[in-house]
């Protein structure tokens, strides 16, 4: 599943460092995520694992590091 | 007794922060000046100006027109519909395809629509899960004039927040585009109860 979130943030996340090395605890926004690329960051996690984030999930710490992905995916996922 | 400011005052300049607050004596004076601003003396010296009733929020936002034409092209009716009402999908689609030749809309309007979505968040701070992008509307009048629209959460925020009003402006360029919405708290008691202004509906 880290793969494919690191995957998802390569492609869309916009981000300054590489996707495929942070740590997992790495605050995504402050590493130049914008909110928009947030936005395309979530429909391409959605894509990946067939799912779709709910209102209550669409908040900014749900997409601030790969560690708040995985559990927000798995939270949708179990959902 | 002490007193405390509101939010927004006047020093060497306004300084419209929604957050700050000075503490002033009892034996501050105040008078008001010709624009109905209070003119508080302190013990001193210093001078400070509020409005007897109100205070400011300012949201800002810039978006890239490229970041917006990538996610149309790449998630399509997904990502319009996901992020836009009907009206402002209608408001962005260019039939003849003039611009944005592979979307069918106008991205730097999308973009400018998006801006001002996250300004008008910038103006709420949801402290929990933000509002629903459709939530907030950028709806345009005949005139071509703009105005945000609020239901569902991002209603019930600005409710909460004692925000009567919202002006919003929007600009573009072919490559950028921004927003800036400022939000009017009719007071800066949230326990008073108002009733929620018409462009305000909560679901």
């Amino acid at each position: 599943m880290d793969e494919t979130i690191r995957d998802v943030l390569t492609e869309h996340g916009r981000l300054a460092v590489d996707a495929g090395s942070i740590d997992e605890s790495t605050d995504l926004f402050a590493s130049g995520m914008t909110s928009h690329a947030s936005v395309n960051v979530m429909l391409a996690l959605e894509d990946a694992f067939d799912i779709e984030f709910s209102e209550k999930m669409l908040r900014k710490s749900t997409f601030e590091s790969i560690a708040a992905i995985r559990a927000g995916v798995l939270e949708m996922k179990d959902a | 007794m002490i007193y405390v400011s509101p939010t927004h005052e006047l020093d060497a300049g306004w300084a419209m922060d929604g957050t700050s607050s000075r503490l002033c004596s009892e034996r501050d004076h105040a008078s008001h000046d010709h624009l109905g601003l209070e003119r508080r003396e302190h013990e001193s010296g210093e001078l400070h100006r509020r409005s007897q009733s109100s205070s400011f929020r300012v949201g800002v936002d810039l978006v890239v027109v490229a970041d917006v034409a990538r996610s149309v092209r790449r998630f399509g009716n997904r990502y319009i519909d996901r992020i836009f009402t009907p009206h402002e999908i209608m408001c962005c689609r260019t039939p003849d395809r003039a611009q944005g030749p592979s979307t069918g809309y106008s991205v730097e309007s999308l973009a400018a629509r998006f801006a001002a979505k996250e300004a008008t968040v910038k103006v709420l701070r949801p402290e929990g899960p933000r509002p629903d992008w459709r939530s907030i509307e950028v709806h345009r009048d005949r005139g071509g004039w703009c105005e945000i629209r609020l239901r569902g959460r991002a209603a019930r925020l600005a409710v909460d927040a004692g925000i009567a009003e919202l002006a919003v402006s929007l600009t573009h360029e072919s490559t950028m585009a921004a927003a800036v919405v400022v939000g009017m708290c009719s007071s800066g008691d949230r326990s008073v109860g108002r009733p929620a202004p018409s462009a305000w509906r909560e679901e």
